[in-house]
């Protein structure tokens, strides 16, 4: 649900935002350039927004002609090569399962399909199905070779699928396109406000863009306001989708270690220097809950966090009062 | 595609029309129906509401060109034809512009109630206009004569007519024998020869005739025109224009009801604005004989059989003119514009009584005379076809506009989708305009992704806000809230246009006085009336061509044939009329 949240039309605003937004990876993405920053706010905009279509045609797996869905049907038999960029993305994904110790993974497409949650109907799969899926999940089992920039998987059935980190990719080549081919030194991006990363800052806001985190169940209520400065913001909840099982509420975000629904957490937020970074962090941030993130932060203190268990107990790691106000 | 939009598609559309219209402001190519406001050089003004370049649309005054009315007397005027659309038109007349003396109604009922008015809608009454006494400043008047026979009393200027349609062209002609500028509702005349006539008398006499088509006076539509002339939509091959209303819900009569009405002319069966029950007051009022004496000289022509007739005109097949005159008329009325003003160039199509009727048992379920689905095919000249006037020859340059008008589903409601090869544009009931950018084949991604919906606002930010709520989106996105961004165009209420028709007919009345002498319709070399910035915009020549679109239409239906237009029709001064050739005989 994206929700931005502007002083009402009736009250005294800082600056003018022109904000530009479409639809694409099944939400709504948006640019926001602070009006008077950039002499052409609406065509730098579109040409970001333009960028990041072009991302979901190569990204998405439902497209099966998409470069994600042809390497998935293709890189059992043989390796495939990339695009350069994708390959890069791909090797930063297979370095941040080995940071998370598997709790963020990419090459869970078959755990996904068993659950349902690729056609968003959740449903618990057969024990059969399940450990079927397993054999064909995992990270371990996709081998990148750098120098043909070339992708094989070791397992058939297995399948990449980006969406943890596919929004905040999306949101860095737009952020390098706005500031080194337009120019532009002041906006904040995002899609669907679960990936957002932020250009400089704000007129008159010297912490940075202020983004409050939503509590994933009360509306009223927040988690806090963060302040992004260059820096990108991840958000993982399991608020939208999930399914009663067993007196159990699942949600659509998987643990790739156990191949269930991750329990223990109701949101987890991650500040990282890019906005893919973060959208990784915060998924694993979810499945590991306020401890292990703990441990994370301490292995990787560039990144920041903000948990809500469940039962509620609100942890905020590697915040300074600086870049973030408790709510 | 649906005329239901989803509430994104409709934010997506609005923006994007918005932006159009923005963009072609602030490039100075849109000076005539929109202004730039905010200046750019002052950035201690940047607040909400003033971005730099912010565009808003110029005031109806302004692009009608009537601004300088300040100083001016308004024009005492009677209305004429108190009913359901005469409310409107009194509701919506700006007493600064029109002063009501009088108003004039053969129907007991309907001169109560334009004092009363109604709690809510834009009939407002009388009453809340002009003072609980308005009555005493008001004449009520039951019959044009008597009216007329006062008019140097109430020192009459004009009138403002809305009655039955069959009844447009005597009283037009009576008023102009008065000496009276006049205003009439649409359409026009029941037949053409009759609209020919209304023509020649106020060119004869020097008197304003202006026609109640108020989309000429639309700000809204002006402005879809401006960002339509960029061609934006590329080549425009398509026009659907509806206009369905379900009027198919039983009606059920209370005791009070009963009372109040006269049984002898029947009860509605279904819920219909078409088919109302008749106010005993009235049938008491107008007995057979009398409405014989009101028929102006020749009640076959101009009179009505029975108060029922009179009540429910619009599905009497000498009164009205049916679904194409009523509602079609307007829709019609908007292609042509939106194709340049140009005549279409033949029109099919079927029509009939399909739904309503009489039961074999004798029970009346709503039966008329006039159609009550209509569904038309029109072709229209493109802007290569020789008949556009702009030296094209091809022939096979046809846009194709259908209409269709029913009554038993409202799932579309009205409006007219104009469809170009780059875009779409939906005017959605004169009140809403969208545009829509078609899927573009040659950039990868677009077609599969479903368009490039790019939407566009303005906003204030800062002031210790956040600037965005961060929160998990699993197939979320939509739903957002879309506020009104600021320095987007805000429609005036008069964006239908009935407040500016009215105002502009008083402005061209006074100019037309100090000028002194007779209204001129005269025309230049090139075909353009040479006082036309003081002439109503729908004066008679405008208005007549949309009710031979209207009228033909329903003669090819009536005869299933395809009937090829004919320039004479549209010349006021030929006698020739598509009647002559194509009617049915009561027609």
């Amino acid at each position: 649900m994206l929700d931005l949240l502007f002083p009402p039309a009736d009250a005294p605003a800082e600056f003018t935002l022109v904000r530009a937004s479409r639809r694409a990876m099944a939400t709504t993405f948006e640019v926001a350039v602070p009006a008077g920053t950039h002499p052409d706010p609406v065509a730098a905009a579109t040409a970001a927004l333009d960028l990041i279509d072009d991302l979901e045609d190569q990204l998405t797996v439902y497209r099966d002609h998409s470069e994600v869905s042809r390497l998935n049907a293709a890189a059992a038999d043989a390796p495939v090569p990339v695009e350069p960029q994708l390959y890069e993305l791909l090797a930063r994904c297979a370095g941040w399962t080995r940071e998370t110790d598997g709790a963020f993974d990419v090459a869970t497409g078959a755990l996904i399909r068993a659950w349902g949650f690729l056609r968003r109907e959740g449903r618990v799969p057969a024990a059969k199905t399940l450990s079927a899926a397993m054999s064909r999940t995992g990270f371990r089992h996709v081998v990148l070779d750098p120098d043909g920039r070339a992708v094989k998987f070791r397992v058939a059935g297995l399948e990449i699928n980006l969406g943890a980190v596919g929004k905040g990719y999306a949101l860095d080549r737009a952020a390098r396109l706005l500031r080194d081919g337009w120019g532009v030194s002041s906006a904040l991006l995002h899609g669907g406000g679960s990936s957002a990363y932020a250009i400089g800052r704000p007129p008159g806001e010297p912490r940075g863009w202020p983004v409050r985190l939503r509590h994933p169940t009360d509306p009223d209520a927040s988690l806090g306001t963060v302040y992004l400065r260059d820096r990108g913001l991840g958000t993982s909840a399991a608020t939208f989708q999930f399914f009663e099982y067993n007196g159990r509420k699942l949600g659509h975000l998987l643990d790739p270690r156990t191949g269930w629904p991750a329990a223990g957490t109701a949101s987890a937020s991650v500040a990282a220097g890019t906005a893919a970074e973060a959208d990784a962090m915060s998924t694993a941030a979810f499945v590991l809950g306020p401890a292990g993130t703990e441990t994370l932060t301490r292995l990787k203190p560039a990144l920041a966090a903000v948990v809500l268990a469940d039962p509620p107990a609100l942890t905020a790691l590697n915040l300074d009062p600086d870049s973030y106000t408790a709510p | 595609m649906a005329l239901d939009l989803t509430p994104e598609q409709k934010a997506t559309g609005k923006a994007n029309f918005d932006q159009a219209a923005g963009d072609l402001a602030r490039g100075g190519k849109m000076k005539d129906t929109m202004a730039v406001g905010g200046d750019p050089t002052r950035r201690d003004l940047l607040k909400v509401g003033l971005a730099a370049g912010a565009v808003v649309p110029v005031s109806a005054a302004v692009y009608f060109g009537y601004e300088s009315w300040k100083g001016n007397k308004a024009v005492k005027t009677a209305f004429i034809g108190t009913g359901d659309e005469g409310g409107v038109l009194v509701g919506e007349h700006n007493p600064e512009f029109n002063e009501v003396v009088a108003v004039c109604d053969i129907r007991p009922t309907n001169l109560d109630r334009i004092f009363k008015g109604e709690p809510n809608g834009p009939r407002k009454g009388l009453d809340k206009i002009y003072g609980a006494d308005a009555e005493k400043k008001i004449a009520r008047y039951d019959s044009v004569e008597k009216l007329l026979a006062d008019k140097d009393k109430l020192g009459l200027e004009a009138v403002v007519i809305a009655t039955p349609l069959n009844t447009h062209d005597p009283i037009t002609r009576l008023c102009l024998d008065a000496g009276l500028h006049v205003l009439c509702e649409k359409l026009m005349a029941r037949t053409i020869g009759r609209c020919k006539d209304m023509i020649r008398h106020a060119q004869d006499k020097g008197l304003l005739l202006s026609i109640g088509h108020q989309r000429h006076y639309s700000t809204l539509y002006a402005q879809a025109m401006e960002v339509l002339n960029t061609g934006v939509l590329g080549d425009i091959k398509h026009i659907r224009a509806l206009w369905h209303r379900n009027n198919s819900w039983l009606y059920s009569a209370s005791e009070a009801e009963k009372a109040k009405y006269a049984l002898e002319y029947g009860l509605p069966y279904y819920i219909d604005g078409w088919w109302k029950p008749v106010p005993k007051e009235d049938a008491k009022a107008l007995p057979p004989e009398r409405l014989k004496e009101l028929a102006f000289g020749n009640p076959a022509v101009y009179g009505f059989r029975d108060v029922g007739e009179l009540v429910r005109w619009r599905i009497s097949n000498t009164a009205g003119g049916g679904l194409m005159a009523e509602l079609g008329s307007h829709q019609l009325d908007a292609s042509s514009i939106i194709l340049g003003h140009v005549h279409p160039l033949a029109v099919s199509g079927v029509g009939g009584k399909f739904f309503y009727g009489t039961d074999p048992d004798g029970k009346n379920r709503n039966d008329r005379e006039s159609d009550d689905g209509v569904f038309v095919t029109y072709e229209f000249p493109g802007p290569t076809h020789p008949k556009a006037g702009k030296g094209g020859k091809n022939a096979d340059d046809v846009v194709v506009v259908t209409y269709t008008s029913m009554n038993t589903n409202e799932f579309e409601s009205y409006g007219e989708w104009v469809m170009g090869s780059k875009g779409t544009m939906f005017l959605e009931k004169e009140a809403n305009v969208y545009l829509f950018r078609e899927k573009d084949k040659t950039k990868k991604g677009d077609a599969a992704a479903g368009g490039r919906d790019t939407k566009v606002t303005v906003g204030g930010a800062g002031g210790g806000k956040p600037a965005l709520e961060a929160t998990s989106t699993w197939g979320g996105g939509g739903g957002a809230a879309i506020s009104k961004a600021a320095g987007s165009p805000e429609w005036d209420t008069a964006v239908r246009g009935y407040r500016t028709e009215m105002e502009h007919f008083a402005y061209c009345v006074r100019r037309w006085q100090e000028q002194g002498g007779k209204v001129s319709y005269e025309k230049d070399e090139k075909g353009k009336l040479k006082y036309a910035d003081i002439l109503p915009r729908c004066h008679g020549e405008v208005a007549m061509a949309d009710a031979i679109v209207a009228l033909t239409a329903n003669m090819a239906m009536a005869k299933r044939e395809r009937i090829v237009f004919e320039d004479a029709w549209f010349d006021p001064k030929s006698d020739e009329v598509p009647e002559t050739k194509h009617a049915r005989k009561q027609a």
